[in-house]
C-alpha cells in the first residue's frame, strides 16, 4: 500500500477537502483507496456523506479490532475511518498507523491520513516510501514556516518523501504570483503545481460530496487529478 | 543581460527528471535547469518579510 500523509503547515489550509477530494479522484482509477482521520476535529466523514449525527470513531475504542467496525464506504467506493469524539494521544494516533500496515488490501491501494496541522510529522511511524504532503498557502506567513520546516528536516533524520504542495492559489493576486514563482525557483521539494482556489470545493462539501461529483469539469478537479497523476510519478509501485 | 545560474540536483525539479529518466531511460545527471537569481532577489526585496528571513538565512550560512 502506498501511504499519504497530508496536512497544512498551519491550521486551516484545507488538509481535508484534498484529502477527500483526492481519494474520490484516485478511486476512479479503480484502486483502493482507504482515507483515515487522524484529525480530533473529526469532520472527513462529513466530506464522504457521513451522517452529522455519527460521532463515533476509531478514538472511542480501546482496540484495533474495535476500530475496524467503524470503518465505511462511500458511494464512489472509498473506505474511510472517522475519528470519533474522543480525546487521542500521540501514541494513540501512532498505534492506528501503524495498524493500518494490516489492513488486507493489495499492494496498488492507496492509504490517505488527514493529519492534524498542530502534530510534527517527524513523530509518526513513517518509513522510506512514504509520501508526506504539506500543505501551504501562498502568502508570507507560510514563506517563514515553510523556511523553519526546512531548517528542521536538516536535522531529523527524515527518509520519507516530503513535499509542500500550494493549496487555495488565486492567480488574480501579484503576491501569490510572485511568492509561487520565487518558490518554484528557490525551493527544495515544491510541488510544480498549485491546487487553484475554487468556490466549488466549498459547494461539493455544502452538498455533502466532492468536486469530481458535483463538478468535473471544473478547475478544482482537473487540479486535483493533477496531483493524483503526480503521486503516481512518486509513488513506490 | 539577465543573471543566470544553475539549481543544484537535490530539489524537486530534478528528482521529477530522475523520475522520467528511471522511467524511460535516459541520464538525469545530464539535466540543468536554469532560473533568474536577478528576478528571485526582486521579488525577496520587494517584500519585508521576505527580505528578513533571507537575510537570516545568509546570515546563518556566513556563520558555517
Amino acid at each position: 500500500m502506498q501511504r499519504i500523509f497530508i496536512k497544512g503547515i498551519k491550521g486551516g489550509i484545507g488538509s481535508t477537502s484534498i484529502v477527500a477530494n483526492l481519494a474520490c479522484v484516485l478511486k476512479k482509477s479503480d484502486v483502493d483507496v482507504v482515507a483515515i482521520d487522524l484529525d480530533a476535529k473529526s469532520d472527513l466523514g462529513l466530506h464522504f456523506g457521513l451522517k452529522w449525527t455519527t460521532t463515533k470513531g476509531w478514538s472511542n475504542e480501546d482496540t484495533f479490532e474495535d476500530a475496524l467496525l467503524h470503518f465505511r464506504k462511500d458511494s464512489d467506493g472509498v473506505v474511510f475511518l472517522p475519528f470519533g469524539d474522543n480525546e487521542a494521544t500521540l501514541d494513540d494516533i501512532t498505534s492506528i498507523i501503524n495498524n493500518c500496515k494490516n489492513l488486507d488490501y493489495k499492494e496498488s491501494a492507496w492509504i490517505i491520513f488527514d493529519c492534524p496541522s498542530h502534530i510534527n510529522i517527524s513523530h509518526y511511524p513513517l518509513d522510506q516510501n512514504d509520501i508526506v504532503i504539506e500543505l501551504v498557502t501562498c502568502d508570507a506567513i507560510c514563506h517563514s514556516l515553510i523556511y523553519k520546516r526546512l531548517q528542521t528536516l536538516k536535522t531529523v533524520e527524515s527518509t520519507w518523501k516530503h513535499f509542500f504542495v500550494v493549496n487555495r492559489y488565486n492567480a488574480a493576486s501579484v503576491l501569490e504570483f510572485d511568492l509561487f514563482s520565487l518558490w518554484q525557483s528557490t525551493l527544495p521539494l515544491m510541488a510544480p503545481f498549485f491546487i487553484n482556489s475554487d468556490e466549488v470545493i466549498k459547494e461539493a462539501t455544502a452538498n455533502r460530496n466532492v468536486a469530481l461529483n458535483c463538478a468535473p469539469y471544473s478547475v478544482a478537479n482537473d487540479d486535483f487529478e493533477t496531483l493524483a497523476g503526480w503521486l503516481v510519478s512518486k509513488a513506490a509501485f | 543581460m539577465n543573471n543566470l545560474a544553475t539549481k543544484s540536483s537535490q530539489i524537486l525539479t530534478s528528482s521529477d527528471i530522475e523520475n522520467l529518466a528511471r522511467r524511460f531511460g535516459g541520464k538525469s545527471d545530464d539535466y540543468i535547469e536554469i532560473m533568474n537569481t536577478q528576478k528571485n532577489q526582486k521579488t525577496i526585496n520587494k517584500y519585508a518579510l521576505l527580505k528578513e528571513i533571507d537575510d537570516a538565512i545568509k546570515t546563518s550560512k556566513d556563520k558555517k
